[in-house]
């Protein structure tokens, strides 16, 4: 019987990607177990003589709505005020943004205008203003916490490091679908800590990194790249071996999409910039020469779309078969609804092998988040949140996966900032 | 960093995994095996109920009707221990030894009830109300749809017997009971008041069959045990 031998298949085929996907699991947290904190080279603690000055450059587009609290939020930074500055790059925008930013204009406040480039040229744009050793990037929708410059700029004291990444989170959470984010957020902050442990990070988000401005200079500051620049700049700092530091301290809270058809359109840009930026920067697979990056943590980051795509298939097939089943039972014998409920009987409840593993993988999850918010001292609730991510949510992330990887196949069109 | 040191996170990872698969696999097994232990206790119960019965019957040729209950031909468990039993041959998987070793059990605890309301039937006067189905798991396309019926007119009637037999078991009894009844290969095939349906049949077909008194719905078998002993 072929189906028989299509469907052992599949359901081993179905294993092995729930294989990787606990494993990529369990390993992260072992690496997150094994090390503490204190054997990190780089966690130095805050040393109060250590300013050196830093340069935030907002590159912005049409963000008259959120460039107030984001500025607001950076002049309340706890760091000396003649030791850092801040440019503002507008890179055409259309409303109010710059007449907004204008009013901002002072001694350590510049704002610029140009025409419409990209983020990236505002990112080059701003650099090229200043000549601070150290510089950093923050989305016009962004909002620091008034120490997160600080916790950063500490790290630097190694000469070695040359980038420094925060820990991001949802700025006021408030429909089911922030909340749900809100609790990924959270388990991206405890991978970030992670992969920095394994010198493992290849992104450098928007939202407040730090470079050393002399290393970014000799590789070329950002490049246009398929609207994902923060992950371009990551992998190119990997690729010269460059130190990438996290600091959880540091906190960045962000506006997060409320309507499922703009996070659909946020998660595909990234994970098309995602698939397009590793098809250029291939030769970094399985490669030994980076590390732990290298052998493990990009092919499986990038094994994962597939695995996320074909497991929503695979659901969708099952869903469809189990609905065809019960619509031909009805309309052989009817809507009968005496067919009692109490009828119901414990021995037709039989949990697979399957469900084990999923419940398995759901509560490392669960972990991961709750150690993402403990590394940042978190007390919000977020029961309901991580409820919805493991459900409702994890529904929908195939959906944009599937999207993305058309796009990365198929499209030539650019995307836009959003 | 010390490679060797770091890659050994790679190992203990895989072990690691590996036995979060192999006792998810483990427990598994055990609610499975729970479950078909399950059905042999209840296996058991039935042939120790319908050979008491075939004792009783044979030691006391006198036996009145009434002592006869109705628990005892076709009882509810037999009908339990036969969806229960399909439950476990669509997760365990059709060749199991042990499913089919029940199958097989099954297989003749139906038949032997089939001869026993018969004899009763016809030592009390009343006209027994049965049917035979033979189907496959494997060459018949509408099977699926035909036990959906089956399984309506059982929930709808519960006064009419149906005897379930999977005619690919390897049990020379069931091709015995197809000859009887000159049942053909080309199934499904319904065998109701001697009279023999090849190939699919609708629900009409197979009521229009049934005597009217067996037609009565669920909520008066109560009753009705008490009227037949007249």
């Amino acid at each position: 019987m072929n189906y028989v031998k299509i469907a052992v298949m599949l359901e081993l085929g179905l294993y092995i990607m729930l294989f990787v996907l606990v494993y990529f699991e369990v390993f992260t947290l072992l690496s997150f177990i094994e090390s503490r904190p204190e054997r990190l080279p780089t966690a130095k603690p805050a040393n109060d003589s250590y300013f050196p000055n830093v340069a935030i450059i907002v590159p912005c587009w049409n963000e008259e709505k959120t460039i107030q609290k984001t500025l607001n939020s950076l002049l309340a930074l706890d760091y000396p005020k003649d030791k850092y500055e801040i440019i503002v790059v507008d890179d055409g925008s259309t409303d109010n943004t710059y007449s907004i930013a204008k009013r901002y204009e002072s001694k350590n406040v510049r704002v610029f205008t140009k025409s419409n480039g990209g983020k990236h040229t505002a990112l080059n744009f701003g650099a090229q203003k200043t000549s601070a050793p150290i510089i950093g990037c923050l989305d016009a929708d962004s909002i620091v916490d008034k120490d997160a410059l600080k916790e950063i700029v500490k790290h630097f004291q190694n000469e070695k490091v040359a980038a420094v990444v925060p820990s991001i989170k949802v700025w006021n959470p408030k429909n089911w679908l922030q909340k749900a984010q809100q609790a990924e957020y959270f388990v991206s902050i405890f991978l970030r800590k992670t992969f920095s442990i394994i010198e493992s990070l290849f992104i450098t988000p928007g939202p407040f990194s730090f470079y050393r401005h002399s290393i970014i200079r000799r590789l070329g500051y950002w490049k246009s790249a398929y609207m994902t620049e923060d992950l371009e700049i990551g992998l190119r700092l990997q690729t010269h071996r460059y130190k990438i530091v996290n600091e959880p301290n540091a906190v960045v809270y962000t506006n997060t999409p409320d309507t499922f058809k703009a996070l659909f359109k946020q998660r595909v840009r990234w994970t098309y910039g995602f698939l397009k930026n590793i098809s250029k920067y291939k030769f970094m697979l399985f490669n030994p020469r980076y590390g732990h990056l290298g052998i493990f943590i990009l092919p499986v980051a990038t094994l994962t779309i597939f695995i996320g795509i074909i497991m929503f298939a695979m659901f969708l097939w099952s869903l469809a078969s189990m609905l065809f089943f019960k619509i031909e039972k009805l309309f052989y014998i009817g809507i009968n609804p005496q067919f009692h409920i109490h009828n119901i009987d414990t021995y037709y409840i039989n949990p697979s092998v399957l469900f084990y593993i999923t419940v398995f993988a759901g509560a490392l999850v669960i972990i991961s988040h709750l150690l993402g918010k403990k590394l940042t001292n978190d007390k919000t609730s977020t029961l309901a949140g991580i409820t919805y991510y493991l459900t409702l949510y994890s529904v929908f992330v195939p959906l944009w996966l599937v999207e993305s990887v058309k796009k990365a196949y198929f499209s030539k069109n650019k995307l836009t900032w959003r | 960093m010390e490679i060797k040191k770091e890659y050994k996170k790679y190992f203990w990872s895989f072990v690691i995994t590996l036995a979060v698969f192999l006792s998810a696999w483990y427990i598994n097994n055990i609610f499975t095996s729970n479950k078909i232990s399950q059905l042999q206790d209840m296996y058991e119960k039935i042939s120790i109920d319908i050979l008491s019965i075939e004792t009783q019957f044979d030691l006391l040729k006198e036996l009145s009707c009434a002592d006869i209950s109705e628990k005892s031909v076709l009882s509810n468990e037999l009908v339990q221990l036969g969806r229960k039993l399909s439950f476990m041959e669509q997760n365990v998987g059709p060749t199991d030894e042990t499913v089919i070793k029940l199958k097989k059990f099954y297989s003749l605890l139906q038949i032997k009830d089939m001869l026993l309301m018969k004899e009763v039937s016809q030592k009390c006067d009343i006209e027994p109300v049965f049917m035979i189905y033979f189907y496959s798991n494997q060459n018949c396309n509408k099977c699926r749809t035909q036990g959906y019926i089956l399984e309506s007119i059982s929930r709808k009637h519960p006064k009419v017997r149906i005897y379930s037999f999977d005619y690919d078991l390897d049990l020379p009894v069931i091709k015995t009971l197809a000859q009887i009844y000159n049942v053909s290969p080309k199934l499904p095939a319904l065998v109701v008041q001697g009279k023999t349906l090849q190939g699919f049949a609708s629900e009409e077909q197979i009521t229009s069959l049934i005597p009217e008194n067996a037609l009565e719905t669920a909520t008066s078998t109560a009753t009705s045990t008490e009227q037949e002993k007249e």
